[in-house]
């Protein structure tokens, strides 16, 4: 055997070895992997239209519209069909019709501008063949959504921009579908698309008449930072929609004027409510689609498909939903100043008949009374009046000031406990607080936060009464003493966010035995 | 003898091995024994203070560390266990709070270390610890290979008794009513002691009242099959140490179904050896008989060809020496012709 | 270790000046050991239980002995006679590496003294390392008696080197099975560590793998220490061993091909089980593929055309690429590919006292395979007891 043909045999082993590893490689390499970027502004708009025809083929398409509204100057037309003063949303087109249409749309379109922009010596966008520096996948975002509050609306419902139309006195129909208040039709789009048609159609125009006007560029009501920079109205009046300032809230019996009412009243205090919120949507969610209609429309008591089949009591009393009674209360919970208690309460409450009947009211109500409007207002007008409005008031006084706590005492010393101290910044917190105030308003109930799990009382038992020394038994998990205390006081301080006595200092609550 | 001696070992490691528990298609599911005790820990409740760990350095008599128990900058930089310490605490940043775990051997159900251990030094009890017999160990590490949490640890430092080490859930003082060292320690209760079933009633209460407290896992429940100490947390596990992706399997499945391999081995492979040898031997034997059959056939047949040959010469020399004879006969005669004619003329001529 | 050949040259020669440094070297470490305990000579630690001396020396060195029972199962029960030359210094080879095994397990073992346990008083037979202990001891045994008619030929003690010939056959059966048995469960110890051990490394196919690879692992160190017997102790080979050693390099490459090719395909099946395909593409990746293309398929190749070409030299290269493949495959299992999941601070590299007690352990072996080699009838047959197999 010549020398040459082992070597030759060699190199070629190589050479199909390395091209075998270098395609498989390739093929498994190939894995779609989102490619990290910076943050893009508020302006992001992820291009996902064909998402409705089926399965996308490529990523979604990332486009940031204040670049290309600058690289248009402004001029809307350049993109979108203009008719009269709105501009619709829609790129190019009114209408989806097919994905083969649409795909067209944006693809020649798009890439036509950029062709022409670099040929004419300027900075672009990709060309054909770019494929994957648009159809780049979704990426983060800083775009968060603007809230409509009453600072926002009354500079709107002011503006001399925003006349009365002819022959009105207010002009709500501007934007609402309605010229009256009372009329409480307070739809203002049914989209996303709809209400950029509208706000960006009113501002352009004004713009137009060279007058200063709110945002067209997306950063300007999408990006916090923007936003914080426009001008707040400190005390902007109530959201006029004819309502009234009480309101009793009463379930609707099935028939009419035959039952009596299924559950008692809720005497509901709207103004204050009012007050505490920044908007109607806050709890009329969907006032800006459906208009202001009563709760008990969609969320019947059996529940109906309009309403997600959410019953009204769910509606009312859901602790996880943001629009509901118990779980708006809930929230406000979170407090720095209400957690340290209620926290460790449980977000359920105590669901006992008393706190029911913290809102429930016990009157015999007539058939009548239910379609009495005026005589419901008058109704729970009254039974808030009766109501005590004073904070709560708690015998500081009469409270110890240091109590001794040495029935553990080993490795430390007995710890001085400042009780008055404690309590006087418990009452601090609630000042002022009104939902406080009521629902603490029984005796003694602000006690009931440490001193739990029994009558309020202004001498409650000792903690070992039911958390006993040594051993901790496992009936419900009811710690024993040692573990009560420390939950108790580190508990509350993590979640009020005292950070001194820090947890693992141990002497800052009892001194170290010599 | 020494077949039969042969066979008698065969069995002998056969026995052996078909001892082990080769467990390939059961559906047996241990979830403990019942009424064996356990620990949860709750790391909402955690606050980092060390107690736990003073507490078993105490009750197991371990020596002092060289940074006290109250120093808790040590949990900085990440622990774990050594042989002086049955439990550390780790302090973990999970969005911008701390969130404390506490490290110690949990205890499993079907423990892989149990598994492992070749002098079977592990053992599961009926109290759910699984303790640990020095007098058995022969300082193989196995178990530390096998542990899924990285636990065991071992006594580099001993030149002759060195010994595994690790949390025993102080069964000497749980078998007396008491708790564990770590349990009575901690002042805020993030560690409870109890039964299993008993704990996993209580984790699954607290997630269920604080659903925005906790994650909605106890790990422990499943993990590797299950573990005797119980873990909640309001941070997810993998951001406080805790491996994920452990699966549900117990460590001694991944090996008693290849363990059972083994008998079938000790009973095939006889077989298809001897097989191959006398295979090997019949083919030999027959490659013998052709080839003594093809030597036979050949030599026969060198000897036919050789006979033939010998009667040719033969013939051939009987024929030559016939001829020669005549030759001689002839010329004798010719001789006697010559020598009678010539005696005759002589006669003629005297007269 | 005189020489009688060539009675003028000295006892120091360089091998053995060299050799006698480590051995004293590794007479103080081990002093060490025994006396300060395996922290003071190892950088194991509680993460890292077991480094090179389970990692190599037990690891590689059973799987690198495997020759024993290949060679004898190819002449005694497959009847491959003209490797039977092949017999006695496979055997030779394997007795000693797992004579050292052992020993070298004393060092790794915190209580050495308690070796007996699993195999008397304390069976732990759930463990895969009780399996191993047990096929390990027993195949010791059986080496030992396979070695043993050499030793009974050198002091004439006939009876005995004629009992301990007769039982041939039963031994090599015997040693077929307990050496499937110990080499796949060696690969069975990580099974009970899936978490451990990178996925491209760990499959429950390990104890297949590792049976399956211990074959070409023998027959390359038959063909490598072959190769190096013929170079520097010709003069101890006689007329038999010189005849059938081409043939013995060229049949064993031929088998080590076949059973490397098949191992490769394994390798594959492995990683198409649990879909790790995308794996390759990672620096892990990178390097299984070094290890299954580089020391798998490429010495499959060598051995193959070697065969062919009846190439003894590239066959001898292809031995040692297969040996080191060997090495590098226990290596990755055992250190590489082990804990890949822990942080690089807390990963093992050995220390240099541990190093030394293993090129410690491995030039013991090594002279005292010389001295078998050379006094012994191993590379030649004893006189009196020629044909007598």
């Amino acid at each position: 055997m010549e020398k040459g043909r082992p070597m030759l045999r060699w190199i070629g082993i190589l050479c199909v070895s390395m091209a075998v590893a270098g395609f498989g490689l390739n093929a498994l390499g190939g894995k779609q992997e989102l490619v990290e970027t910076k943050r893009l502004g508020a302006d992001l708009v992820t291009i996902d239209t064909l998402k409705k025809f089926g399965k996308l083929e490529y990523p979604v398409v990332r486009f940031e519209h204040d670049k290309h509204t600058k690289a248009v100057e402004g001029k809307c037309e350049s993109c979108h069909k203009v008719t009269g003063n709105t501009v619709t949303a829609k790129f190019k087109r009114e209408e989806d019709t097919t994905a083969a249409a649409i795909k067209a749309v944006y693809h020649d379109n798009c890439i036509k501008c950029h062709t022409d922009t670099s040929k004419a010596g300027k900075k672009s966008g990709p060309e054909s063949g770019q494929c994957g520096t648009c159809h780049a996948g979704p990426a983060e975002t800083s775009r968060t959504l603007p809230t409509f509050d009453k600072s926002l609306h009354y500079r709107h419902q002011s503006s001399k921009m925003v006349p009365a139309p002819a022959g009105q006195k207010d002009n709500c129909s501007k934007c609402h579908a309605q010229d009256k208040p009372e009329k409480r039709n307070l739809s203002f789009a049914e989209n996303k698309e709809q209400s950029h048609e509208k706000c960006l159609s009113c501002h352009m125009e004004i713009a137009k008449a060279k007058q200063p006007t709110g945002p067209v560029e997306c950063a300007g009501c999408h990006d916090a930072s923007v936003r914080a920079t426009h001008k707040k109205v400190a005390d902007a009046p109530r959201l006029e929609a004819g309502q009234t300032d009480f309101a009793l809230l009463m379930a609707k019996p099935a028939k009419p004027a035959a039952e009596p009412a299924l559950v008692n009243a809720v005497p509901f205090n709207h103004k204050k409510h009012e007050e505490k919120n920044e908007n109607c949507s806050v709890c009329h969610h969907n006032v800006s689609t459906k208009g202001l209609v009563a709760c008990s429309e969609c969320h019947t008591s059996l529940g109906k498909e309009e309403g997600a089949f959410i019953t009204t009591e769910q509606a009312m009393h859901r602790v996880t939903a943001k629009a509901s009674c118990v779980g708006c209360h809930a929230k406000a919970q979170d407090k720095k100043q209400c957690a340290g208690c209620h926290t460790f309460m449980g977000r359920t409450g105590q669901k006992t008949e008393a706190s029911c009947a913290k809102c429930h009211v016990n009157i015999t109500a007539g058939p009548d009374l239910l379609q009495d409007k005026t005589g419901k207002v008058n109704t729970a007008a009254m039974i808030f009046e009766s109501r005590a409005k004073a904070d709560t008031v708690v015998k500081v006084n009469e409270i110890p000031e240091t109590i001794e706590i040495g029935v553990l005492a080993n490795e430390y010393q007995a710890s001085k406990f400042p009780h008055r101290k404690i309590v006087q910044k418990i009452m601090e917190g609630m000042k002022d607080d009104a939902m406080a105030a009521y629902f603490h308003s029984s005796p003694n109930a602000v006690c009931s936060g440490c001193h739990h799990n029994s009558p309020a009382s202004a001498n409650p038992p000792k903690c070992v009464s039911c958390h006993g020394k040594g051993a901790g038994p496992l009936n419900e998990a009811k710690p024993d003493l040692k573990t009560a205390y420390h939950q108790q006081c580190i508990g509350c301080h993590t979640e009020m966010g005292i950070e001194k006595p820090a947890a693992t200092a141990c002497t800052e609550c009892h001194a170290a035995k010599k | 003898m020494k077949r039969r001696k042969f066979i008698g070992m065969l069995a002998g490691a056969g026995a052996c091995l078909a001892a082990s528990s080769a467990n390939a298609g059961g559906t047996h599911h241990f979830k403990g024994y019942p009424e064996s005790f356990g620990v949860l820990f709750d790391s909402t409740k955690c606050i980092g203070c060390r107690k736990c760990e003073a507490g078993c350095n105490k009750v197991n008599e371990l020596p002092a560390p060289a940074v006290p128990f109250d120093d808790l900058t040590v949990m900085d930089k990440r622990r774990r266990t050594h042989h002086d310490t049955f439990t550390v605490v780790n302090k973990y940043v999970v969005g911008d709070k701390p969130v404390y775990r506490k490290q110690q051997c949990n205890h499993c159900l079907e423990p892989a270390c149990a598994s492992a251990c070749f002098v079977g030094a592990f053992k599961k009890d009926k109290t759910g610890a699984v303790s640990y017999d020095a007098s058995k160990c022969v300082g193989c590490r196995y178990c530390m290979i096998a542990c899924p949490f990285e636990i065991p640890t071992y006594e580099y430092h001993d030149p002759i008794t060195p010994r595994v080490r690790k949390c025993t859930l102080c069964q000497p003082r749980i078998e007396e009513g008491k708790l564990p060292g770590c349990v009575e320690a901690c002042p805020k209760g993030a560690l409870i002691f109890g039964r299993r079933e008993d704990l996993l009633g209580i984790a699954r209460e607290r997630i269920r009242k604080h659903p925005d407290m906790y994650i909605d896992h106890i790990y422990g429940e499943n993990e590797m099959g299950g573990t005797s100490w119980l873990y909640i947390s309001g941070a997810p596990f993998s951001q406080i140490g805790m491996r994920e992706d452990l699966g549900i399997t117990p460590a001694p499945q991944f090996t008693s179904g290849p363990l059972g391999v083994v008998p079938a081995i000790v009973g095939l492979w006889p077989v298809f050896l001897t097989g191959a040898y006398a295979l090997t031997k019949r083919k030999e034997k027959i490659a013998e008989e052709e080839q003594h059959h093809a030597v036979t056939e050949a030599v026969a047949e060198a000897q036919a060809e050789a006979a033939k040959k010998l009667k040719a010469a033969m013939d051939k020399a009987e024929k030559d020496k016939l001829s020669a004879i005549d030759k001689e006969v002839k010329k004798a005669l010719k001789e006697a012709e010559e020598a009678r004619k010539k005696a005759e003329a002589a006669d003629a001529g005297e007269q | 270790m005189s020489d009688h050949t060539t009675p003028n040259k000295s006892f120091w020669t360089p091998a053995n000046i060299i050799t006698a440094v480590i051995l004293a070297i590794g007479l103080v470490l081990t002093f060490k050991r025994f006396t300060m305990g395996i922290g003071s000579v190892t950088n194991l630690t509680d993460d890292n239980p077991w480094g090179i001396w389970i990692g190599f020396d037990l690891l590689c060195g059973v799987a690198l002995a495997a020759g024993g029972y290949t060679t004898s199962a190819a002449v005694y029960l497959f009847g491959m006679k003209k490797y039977h030359s092949a017999v006695r210094p496979a055997i030779t080879t394997a007795f000693l590496g797992y004579a050292f095994v052992v020993f070298a397990l004393l060092y790794d073992l915190g209580r050495y003294y308690r070796l007996p346990y699993p195999l008397t008083i304390y069976p732990g037979p759930t463990s895969f390392l009780f399996e191993v202990g047990l096929c390990v001891a027993l195949y010791l045994t059986v080496l030992a008696i396979e070695f043993s008619p050499a030793v009974w030929e050198t002091l004439k003690w006939k009876k005995l080197r004629h009992y301990a010939h007769s039982l041939t056959l039963l031994l090599t059966i015997f040693g077929v099975i307990l050496s499937t048995l110990h080499q796949s469960s060696l690969g069975g110890l990580y099974l009970i560590a899936p978490s451990k051990l990178h996925p491209l490394w760990y499959s429950p196919y390990l104890a297949l793998f590792f049976f399956v690879s211990s074959i070409p692992a023998g027959l390359s160190m038959v063909i490598f220490e072959g190769g190096l017997s013929h170079k520097f102790l010709h003069h101890k080979m006689d007329e038999t061993h010189i005849e059938e050693a081409p043939g013995v390099t060229l049949g064993f490459a031929k088998a080590a091909a076949v059973v490397l090719f098949a191992y490769f395909n394994l390798k594959w099946i492995g990683v198409a089980m649990d879909d790790n395909w995308h794996l390759l593409a990672t620096g892990w990746g990178a390097w299984f593929l070094v290890e299954v293309i580089g020391f798998v398929l490429v010495p499959c190749l060598m051995y193959a055309m070697a065969a062919r070409e009846k190439n003894q030299k590239l066959a001898f290269w292809a031995s040692i690429v297969t040996v080191l493949g060997i090495v590098l495959n226990r290596l990755n299992i055992s250190l590489v590919a082990f804990n890949w999941q822990l942080p690089a601070e807390v990963r093992y590299i050995p220390s240099w006292e541990e190093i030394m007690i293993t090129v410690f352990i491995v030039t013991l072996e090594i002279t005292v395979l010389r001295f078998c080699l050379s006094k012994l009838p191993i590379l030649h047959e004893h006189p009196d007891f020629k044909e007598a197999h």
